[in-house]
């Protein structure tokens, strides 16, 4: 079945279901109405939402404060109702009739016993995600979305740096970023996926292409709740492997909100007001959010800077029709550059990234038995960056300059010394975003299910200038990476993907089972040379033997498509000296000469979605009703990260000297005997495309129990951790120029007649880490105040790779006249002789013998962090943070170092943030 | 009030002296006695004595020299205890000097010595200058391309070079690799270059040098401090600096690194360099991982019996000055060491010889040539290729 096909069949069943009717499913059904009301003032709450998830029900209150679902199924149903500002309930109805309830809701605030400080996790039969939500985020102070991610099991306490980028990494036991599993983690904000797919290396500054987003770019203030899922997604979530971030923002009636954080590198303040603009006119939220930081306040030579404000309108029409539509803008500017102390050179690189961004998003309660909720959205994202440079060029020698875009031989000016020159890039990366789904609950026999389906489209371009140079005589990189590179003619990325999730329930016995199965299929660039499409089959399981035992089971695969950058490879410019008069006494006979090959790859073909399969079994122990134990295992493997492919081209390249080809003319350039070159070379090089070659592996058990709480201490306790293990590869064969003694063999470099070819996968990256976080959080409702303490001990950190053994399996020649190679295998026999000679070069020289390196296993470390929060009154409130409160910086050494090294460095951190409500 | 200012000045005072008296004002305890005895080569018999010559003992704060005695012995007193480097060396003919000497020789008590003196031949080609700091261009960032080696003839004859002569810089690893101590009868070279590759040779005059480096051309015009190098002799050709090609080349014999066929000159250091000669195939000198290891760099094996001058020129670390147990040329060759002030280079400082005041007049220079580049090197700022009147060198 054609690609084409497989989307009209899919666009078709969807409205099929879409406009289904009731006729086939008469079963009795009732109507639900709740009213909702404030508990304290017992004033009714407009624009609360109703959802009964397992039937996809969706309501919203209306103007007087009544939300109303019909059509209900007889039978049982947990209604969740949640509004901005308050605690969200969770009722089991009984349906068998129609229903008239009302729910009072208690307003979020330290006053309540119960105060969520920490993330909490989902429920078993669904993916395995933690739930972060609005008080967690403020006792955190967090000043951008990746300070959040050290409140998931088995990550680490951060110290916020606004200055360098930050990306999410999940489930990795490595202390660098993993640019594969940054790619893969996705992060949606109110329904629209941020998308990097469309970012180039824009060869100034930092690039986030193909690899993470930049978490600095969200403020938390204007944050009402984040969900980050670490296991198998639904299928209704794509274009990922390593997880997703869901990201909801405030949206209804809250009051003026004022707050400033402040640290010795960072302040950050806010301003947030939720309107309720009357009963049938809806709310209209905004937001503005201002954050400055410096690296290190003693040598001011990185800056930050951080302005975003949004306006968000949500109404509902005809009580059916709930739309939230979104207006934010973002910019965003990176500053590196000399200390005011020093003199002034004029050096410095700035990157300025704005962005402007429409969503709208509907949720229609159709109500039909095959189309309960209709939910669609729309976003737009429009970002331009500007980077720019101001620097001295350096290098040591001559520096040619190579300004040349077609192959041949260039007569090129040159420098001699450094110099100063300046440019930058420009860079537009643009999202277009589609989502139309459905959702609705079904009972066939003991069965119950939920379907949700969708269709996404995406579409994403960057046509702009590109790198440049302020003066092309005077490159930024004067190397054949530092061409010009316009993105006006890369196409523009296409993806079209559908889903369909069912979730299951039933019963045998006492025993219930609960099964989210789903499939989802992506498409990108269809009907193009370097389309690649997958397929994703995800399941979320999990049985209750009992009420205090539940067991999971998961299996998922998950598919990121390529960027931009890795489909649409900047042309490669191979460069090569030709002939050399540089040196000569009179200036009017210097001359240097290059010649320039320029591959030019237009696109990677072939290029596969990398795809990332994952288990997970646990399970979850209720010890009493407040104590609780989950313990989940996972298996992540990415086996075809993207990496580079590895595919050599083929050029030849001349070389003229004096005399021989080069001939003399006193006063004057030499003149070029074009045709009898000193030396014709053959030269190979990377294409520059993309592969599938990087493998990954994370490994491990994580753990979370919740201790409960003390009543008399009025303290509650969590424990939790991870046991995390990464291992990575790349399984790419590598290729590899012989090492050669007798420099008369072949005396130019790089011009070896053949290479030797070495097995892929042999030498691993290995990381693993133990480390569990004990919180005690200490609640006083009468002095309106939390304090938390978080003692983090890492057990144990290794770092190992190997360096195996190896023997060359093949070596490859040239083959010219076909612009191809040869490749010739190498047999244990030729191994085996100590005298075997490849064109003149002893073989047994390229016999690696292996020698693993060690590996690092640090002692155990610990750190201990603290956090206040205290309303002063109901207008105002502050927090104040402790990081490595006890300023325990050890001398440590590792078991292979000689020598002691000071640790937690850096990690003694405070900072205190302030807030008016009004 | 006036009162009370005079009582608080007063307290202040008898508080100060109070301190002061407590500082530990015990005076220095210095070491009697340090004999050195020493013993001379077998050739040269019993009845010859290392008599009235000069030993010194120098440490980094200070340094003390006594005569000998007509039996060859010396001693010394009152000697502050601390870490030092014991030399000596006589002329015995024009052609051969005595040489004896120990590096950091841990004196803290009462103690004697015996120094096993050497015979040196003194060689009629030396390496008088090892330039590979680099220095600053006109835009102030660092450069590197007017780095040099000059070999010096020290004799009063022509000598000639032709392919028999090569020039090889030593293993720097910054863990060393083939220590001199593990190493005797051997250097291992990063390095060698042949300074004619064909049957040709060149004349050095009495008194002549020639001039080794990667970019023959005119420095200057880029860097206001740098040289003019024009009047080199030979030159590293490579595609990474300007050469010219009116200058002889030098032949690439061998290089650890495959893609460095220049001179290998690093701006901090290590930069021990040695002039060779043999009509050996030099190619076929077996090269060796470094010990313990089966991949990596690999250096080539130079038996010492084919070296006619060496230079051990280290790097200066930051706290720790240089390290003397980096030293990879055997004592016999160069007894000591010699390196810059500044630990990365970019200064403009040069290894250079020492004139040999005695023998030099106002026409002719001679050099120092002791075997020990502790006494005969000095590093001096702004060198000047083929010159020799830097203070620092003309300094008695």
């Amino acid at each position: 079945m054609s690609t084409k096909h497989v989307i009209l069949t899919a666009l078709l069943a969807f409205f099929v279901l879409l406009t289904a009717n009731a006729q086939t499913q008469k079963r009795e059904s009732f109507t639900v109405r709740i009213t909702v009301t404030d508990s304290l003032s017992k004033e009714t709450i407009i624009g609360a939402a109703l959802q009964m998830k397992s039937l996809g029900i969706y309501s919203v209150t209306d103007m007087n404060g009544v939300g109303t679902m019909v059509n209900v199924p007889r039978g049982q149903a947990a209604v969740e109702i949640s509004c901005l500002g308050y605690e969200s309930v969770v009722r089991t109805i009984n349906v068998t009739k129609e229903l008239v309830l009302s729910v009072r809701l208690i307003e979020t605030s330290l006053q309540l016993k119960e105060v969520s400080v920490v993330a909490k996790n989902s429920a078993a039969g669904a993916a395995t995600s933690s739930q972060i939500g609005r008080q967690a985020i403020e006792h955190l102070q967090a000043t951008n979305l990746g300070d959040l991610m050290q409140l998931l099991p088995g990550q680490l306490m951060q110290t916020s740096d606004l200055t360098s980028v930050k990306q999410l990494n999940f489930r990795t036991a490595g202390s660098t970023n993993d640019a594969n599993n940054a790619f893969g983690a996705s992060v949606i904000v109110d329904g629209i996926p941020e998308s990097n797919n469309a970012v180039m290396s824009d060869k100034v500054g930092n690039t986030t292409a193909g690899n993470g987003i930049d978490l600095r770019q969200m403020g938390t203030d204007n944050i009402e709740s984040v969900e980050v899922i670490r296991g198998i997604p639904s299928a209704e979530y794509g274009d990922l492997t390593s997880g997703a971030v869901i990201v909801k923002s405030k949206s209804g009636k809250t009051p003026y909100e004022v707050r400033t954080k402040v640290n010795p590198t960072t302040i950050n303040s806010s301003f947030g007001k939720g309107w309720s603009l009357g009963a049938k006119n809806g709310f209209l939220n905004t937001s503005f959010d201002y954050a400055q930081a410096w690296g290190d306040p003693r040598t001011k030579t990185r800056s930050f800077d951080r302005i975003s404000g949004s306006v968000t309108y949500a109404t509902t029409f005809f009580k059916k029709l709930r739309t939230k539509t979104k207006v934010s803008v973002n910019s965003l500017i990176d500053w590196a550059g000399q200390d005011p102390d020093e003199a002034a050179n004029g050096t410095f690189t700035t990157q300025k990234d704005f962005k402007i961004a429409v969503s709208h998003e509907g949720k229609l309660a159709l109500n039909l038995p095959l189309a309960r909720t209709i939910t669609y959205t729309a976003g737009v994202s429009l970002s331009d960056k500007q980077s720019t440079t101001s620097t001295y060029v350096t290098k040591s020698g001559i520096i040619p300059i190579i300004t040349a875009t077609e192959t041949g031989y260039y007569d090129v000016p040159f420098q001699s010394m450094s110099y100063q020159t300046s440019g930058g890039a420009i860079s537009s990366p643009k999202s277009y975003f589609l989502k139309l789904s459905n959702s609705f609950g079904a009972s066939i026999k003991k069965f119950t299910h939920q379907f949700n389906m969708g269709l996404e489209y995406r579409y994403e371009v960057n046509k702009a200038k590109g790198y440049y140079n302020d003066n092309e005589l005077l490159p930024l990189r004067p190397n054949s990476d530092g061409r010009p590179r316009p993105y006006y003619e890369i196409p523009a990325l296409n993806q079209l993907s559908g889903y369909f999730e069912d979730n299951m329930a039933w019963k045998i016995g006492k025993t219930k089972f609960k099964l989210q199965a789903g499939v989802r299929y992506t498409h990108l660039q269809p009907g193009m040379d370097e389309q690649v499409w997958s397929l994703s089959p995800r399941l979320n399981a999990s049985i209750q033997f009992t009420k205090w035992l539940d067991m999971r089971l998961g299996f998922g695969q998950n598919s990121k498509t390529p960027g931009l950058v890795h489909l649409y490879p900047e042309k490669t410019y191979a460069d090569k000296l030709a002939v050399d008069n540089s040196g000569a006494a009179n200036p009017d006979e210097r001359m240097l000469i290059y010649h320039t090959y320029v591959y030019d790859v237009q696109r990677t073909s072939g290029l596969k979605n990398a795809t990332n399969t994952k288990y997970e079994v646990g399970f979850d122990i209720k010890l009493s009703e407040n104590h609780k134990l989950s313990v989940i295992g996972y298996w992540d493997n990415t086996p075809n990260g993207f990496s580079t492919l590895g595919k050599q081209f083929l050029y030849t390249s001349n070389v003229y000297k004096m005399g021989q080809g080069m001939i003399n003319n006193p006063g004057a350039k030499p003149t070029i005997d074009w045709a009898n070159p000193a030396r014709v070379d053959t030269m190979w090089m990377s294409t520059g495309q993309y592969g599938n070659y990087n493998w990954a592996l994370n490994k491990g058990v994580e753990f979370d129990l919740d201790l409960g709480r003390i009543e008399s201490w009025n303290t509650s306790f969590y424990f939790s951790g991870a046991y995390m293990e990464t291992s990575s590869k790349t399984t790419l064969r590598t290729i590899s120029t012989p090492k050669i003694k007798d420099l008369t063999l072949y005396p130019e470099t790089n011009t070896t007649p053949f290479k030797y070819i070495y097995p892929a996968g042999r030498n691993v990256y290995l990381d693993r880490r133990f480390s569990t976080q004990l919180r005690g959080v200490l609640n006083i409702p009468s002095l309106r105040m939390v304090f938390s303490s978080s003692l983090q001990v890492i057990w144990y950190t290794y770092t190992g790779s190997t360096n195996r053994a190896m023997d060359p399996v093949a070596y490859i020649i040239p083959d010219v006249a076909n612009n191809n190679f040869i490749e010739f295998p190498i047999t244990q026999e030729m191994l085996n002789d100590p005298d075997y000679k490849i064109m003149g070069i002893l073989l047994k020289d390229a016999r690696i013998s292996g020698n693993d390196n060690p590996p690092i296993i640090q002692p155990p470390l610990m750190m201990m962090s603290s956090r206040l929060t205290k309303d002063i009154s109901k207008m105002a409130g502050f927090s104040f943070y402790v990081n490595n409160t006890l300023f325990y910086q050890p001398w440590q050494r590792s078991n292979i170092s000689t020598t002691l090294t000071e640790k937690n460095q850096g990690t003694f951190n405070f900072g205190m943030e302030l807030y008016f409500k009004f | 009030m006036k009162l009370f200012k005079i009582k608080t000045i007063l307290i202040l005072l008898i508080s100060i002296h109070t301190f002061t008296s407590c500082v530990d004002q015990e005076p220095q305890t210095y070491i009697d006695e340090f004999s050195v005895t020493m013993t001379m080569p077998e050739d040269l018999g019993d009845s010859i004595h290392f008599a009235n010559q000069t030993v010194i003992l120098k440490s980094n704060r200070i340094t003390y020299s006594a005569i000998t005695d007509s039996l060859g012995k010396v001693v010394f007193n009152n000697i502050i205890p601390g870490v030092y480097n014991i030399s000596t060396h006589q002329e015995l003919t024009s052609e051969i000097s005595l040489v004896g000497d120990t590096l950091q020789y841990q004196l803290f008590k009462k103690d004697s010595l015996v120094l096993q003196i050497n015979k040196s031949i003194k060689a009629n080609l030396i390496i008088s200058k090892v330039y590979a700091a680099g220095t600053k261009d006109n835009n102030n960032k660092n450069y590197v391309a007017d780095k040099y080696l000059e070999i010096y003839n020290n004799s009063d004859t022509e000598q000639y070079i032709d392919n028999t002569f090569y020039v090889g810089l030593v293993e720097a690893e910054s863990v060393i690799a083939y220590p001199a101590s593990k190493n005797p009868g051997f250097v291992f070279a990063r390095q060698v270059f042949r300074l004619i590759a064909d049957n040709t040779k060149d004349t050095i005059p009495p008194g002549g040098s020639i001039i080794l480096t990667n970019s023959a051309i005119d420095h200057t015009q880029f860097s206001p401090n740098s040289v003019n190098l024009r009047i080199a002799d030979y030159e590293a050709k490579n595609t990474t600096y300007s050469n010219n090609s009116d200058v002889k080349g030098l032949e690439l014999i061998y290089s650890a690194f495959p893609s460095l066929i220049y001179m290998n000159l690093i701006n901090g250091g290590d930069n021990s360099a040695f002039l060779f000669k043999t009509t050996e195939n030099v190619r076929s000198f077996p090269i060796y991982y470094i010990p313990g290891k089966e991949q990596g760099n690999r250096y080539m094996r130079i038996s010492i019996q084919y070296l006619i001058d060496g230079v051990e020129t280290l790097k200066n670390y930051a706290n720790t000055g240089p390290r003397i147990e980096s030293k990879r040329i055997q004592t016999y060759v160069d007894a000591g060491y010699m390196f810059i002030s500044a630990v990365s280079g970019y200064t403009h400082e040069s290894i250079e010889r020492r004139v040999d005041l005695k023998k030099s007049t106002s026409d002719r220079v001679y050099l120092m040539d002791t075997n020990n580049s502790s006494n005969d090197f000095r590093a001096v700022t702004d060198p000047t290729p083929r010159k020799y009147d830097k203070p620092l060198l003309t300094a008695k």
